[in-house]
C-alpha cells in the first residue's frame, strides 16, 4: 500500500452509507486494513446470526435473504448513529480500527433510545399545544399514530426504518429514516403546533373550515395541513398590522395589501415580507422561514399579477361565518 | 475479500470465511454420529459446504453458519438408508429441500419440525428414496404448512392462519392429495 494516500476523500464518505463508505475509504487509503474489513464482516455475520436467532426464538438458522438484508441494515445503521457522533471521519474510522465493534453498536442503541426519547417527549408537548381543528388525520396522528411509531421503533432489526403519518405536514420531511425521520416529523409538527398557538383557534378553525367548503371537502376527513392553510393568511394580517393573532382577511383587505406592495418589485417585495416572517413570535423561526421560501415564489407570482386572494383564505364579504365553523 | 458490508453474504455462503466455519462446524458433527459408521471427510465438507452455498443461493436464503446441515446429518445418520458411499449426495439432497421447503412456506415452521416431518417422510414413507420425498411428500408437506395445518406428523402441529381445527383428523399426514377435499374454506 502507497504511503501517499493518507488524506481520506470526503466526497467518497456518504453519511447514509457511512460505515460502509468509510470502510472503503479507509481501505484506499491505507488507514485500514483488510484485516480490519475481515474482523468487521466477522462480527457482522455474527451480529445478523444473532438477530436470526432472537427473531425466531433460537428455532430458525436461517432467513429469506431479504429479511437478512434488513437485520445487516439495522445493524449498520445502529453503527452510522455512532460513527457520525464522532467529530470527525478520521475519528471514525479511528474508532473502526481500534474499538470494540460491540461497544460501538451499544453506544449507538444507546443514542438511538436517547433520539426515541426525545421523540416521545417532544410528542407530548406537540399534543398540549394541539390546534383546534376536528381533521382526523391530524388528531390521529398527533394521538395515535406517532405514539405507536415511537413506542414500535425497533433499534434491533429494523432501526434504518421510521414510520409514514398520514397527516401531511407544510415542510415533508425527507432524507431521513429509522428514528431521526419520526423525530423530524414529531418535531416539524411541533413547531407546526407552536406557530399556530399564537393565533385565535376559532379564526384557525374558520379558516380551515372556509378553506375545506371551498374545495367542497370536510374538515373532518380533509388531507390538508393547518399550518399551511393559515400562514399566507398569517402573514399578510401581520402586515397590515391586524390585531395579533387574527387571521380573518377579506377581500377588502386583499385589495389594500396589493395597493401597498403595489410599487415595489419582487425582491423588495421578499424583503417587506420576509421581514413579517422573522417579526413572527409564533413557532420556530427557522421553520418559519423554510416555509415562507418555498411559498416565495408562488406568492410574488400572486402580487405580480393582483392575484393574491388566490393565495389567501378569505372570509365572506357579506361577513357571514359558517356558526360550524366557529363551534369547534 | 468482499468488503461490502450492506451486501456482504446475503446471497448465501458468505465466502470463504463461512465456507471455513461450515467445514469446521461439520467436522464437529463426527464424534455426534460415529456410530452411524458415516464419517465427514474433509473432501466432503468442502464438498457440501459449497452444495449448502449454492442451495442458500437458488433459495434466496441466508445462514451464518452450518446449523441446518449439522442438524441434517445428526438427524438423518441413524436412519439406515444412507451410507458413506451416498452419504455427501445424500445431505446435500436434503439440505436442498429443507431450504426449499422453508422458502416456500415463508419460514411458518420451524427448523426442528420440518426436519422431523422430513424424517418421518424420509423413513416411513420413502423408505429413503429422495425423489418421493422431494416429489410427493415435501411438496405435500409445503402445502398443508401453508394452509395452516402444520407439518403433519402430529396434531398439535398447527400454525395460527385460521385452520387449527383441520389436521386433527387422526390422519399421519401422508394422505395429501391436495384435491381440496381437505381444504377449510
Amino acid at each position: 500500500m502507497s504511503n501517499e494516500l493518507t488524506q481520506l476523500d470526503l466526497s467518497r464518505i456518504k453519511r447514509h452509507n457511512y460505515t460502509q463508505t468509510l470502510l472503503d475509504e479507509g481501505l484506499r487509503t491505507g488507514m485500514l486494513q483488510d484485516s480490519d474489513a475481515h474482523r468487521i464482516s466477522v462480527w457482522m455475520e455474527e451480529q445478523i446470526e444473532d438477530l436470526i436467532g432472537r427473531a425466531s426464538g433460537g428455532e430458525s438458522t436461517s432467513v429469506m435473504t431479504e429479511t437478512a438484508a434488513v437485520y445487516a441494515a439495522s445493524v449498520l445503521f445502529v453503527l452510522d448513529t455512532q460513527l457520525l457522533s464522532l467529530e470527525t471521519p478520521e475519528e471514525a474510522v479511528a474508532a473502526l480500527r481500534g474499538e470494540p465493534l460491540n461497544r460501538l453498536y451499544e453506544d449507538g442503541c444507546r443514542r438511538l433510545r436517547n433520539y426515541q426519547l426525545d421523540a416521545a417527549s417532544l410528542l407530548v408537548k406537540a399534543r398540549r399545544i394541539m390546534a383546534p381543528v376536528p381533521n382526523r388525520s391530524y388528531r390521529r396522528t398527533l394521538n395515535k399514530d406517532l405514539s405507536a411509531a415511537i413506542d414500535n421503533y425497533n433499534m434491533l432489526f429494523s432501526a434504518q426504518i421510521g414510520a409514514k403519518f398520514e397527516y401531511p405536514l407544510a415542510l415533508p420531511v425527507q432524507n431521513l429514516r429509522g428514528i431521526y425521520q419520526i423525530l423530524a416529523y414529531v418535531s416539524s409538527l411541533h413547531d407546526e403546533n407552536l406557530f399556530c398557538r399564537e393565533y385565535d383557534g376559532n379564526q384557525i378553525a374558520i379558516v380551515c373550515g372556509i378553506r375545506c367548503e371551498a374545495r367542497r371537502v370536510k374538515v373532518e376527513t380533509a388531507f390538508m395541513n393547518i399550518y399551511s392553510a393559515i400562514f399566507v393568511n398569517a402573514l399578510i394580517c401581520d402586515y397590515l398590522r391586524h390585531d395579533h393573532g387574527s387571521l380573518l382577511l377579506r377581500r377588502a383587505d386583499c385589495d389594500v395589501a396589493y395597493r401597498l406592495l403595489e410599487p415595489f418589485d419582487d425582491e423588495e417585495r421578499e424583503g417587506l415580507l420576509r421581514s413579517v416572517v422573522n417579526r413572527f413570535t409564533g413557532g420556530n423561526p427557522d421553520y418559519n422561514i423554510r416555509y415562507f421560501e418555498s411559498i416565495l415564489p408562488d406568492l410574488l407570482n400572486a402580487l405580480r399579477y393582483n392575484r393574491l386572494h388566490n393565495q389567501v383564505i378569505l372570509v365572506p364579504d357579506d361577513g357571514i361565518i359558517d356558526e360550524d365553523f366557529t363551534d369547534m | 475479500m468482499d468488503n461490502s458490508l450492506t451486501n456482504f453474504n446475503l446471497t448465501g455462503s458468505g465466502g470463504a470465511l463461512t465456507e471455513v466455519r461450515v467445514q469446521r462446524e461439520l467436522a464437529a458433527v463426527n464424534d455426534e454420529i460415529e456410530e452411524t459408521g458415516i464419517v465427514i471427510t474433509e473432501p466432503m465438507a468442502k464438498a457440501l459446504a459449497e452444495v449448502r452455498a449454492q442451495a442458500l443461493k437458488d433459495t434466496g436464503r441466508f445462514e451464518a453458519g452450518a446449523g441446518a446441515l449439522t442438524k441434517i446429518i445428526r438427524l438423518f445418520s441413524p436412519t439406515g438408508y444412507i451410507s458413506q458411499s451416498d452419504a455427501e449426495e445424500t445431505f446435500s439432497e436434503l439440505l436442498s429441500m429443507f431450504y426449499y421447503a422453508k422458502s416456500e412456506t415463508k419460514d411458518a415452521a420451524t427448523d426442528d419440525r420440518l426436519l422431523e416431518a422430513m424424517l418421518d417422510a424420509f423413513e416411513n414413507r420413502c423408505f429413503g428414496d429422495l425423489e418421493l420425498l422431494r416429489g410427493r411428500e415435501l411438496e405435500a408437506m409445503i402445502r398443508r404448512i401453508n394452509r395452516g395445518d402444520g407439518v403433519g406428523i402430529d396434531d398439535s402441529d398447527n400454525y395460527s392462519t385460521g385452520f387449527a381445527g383441520s389436521g386433527s383428523d387422526g390422519s399421519d399426514g401422508s394422505d395429501d392429495s391436495d384435491d381440496g377435499s381437505n381444504d377449510v374454506m
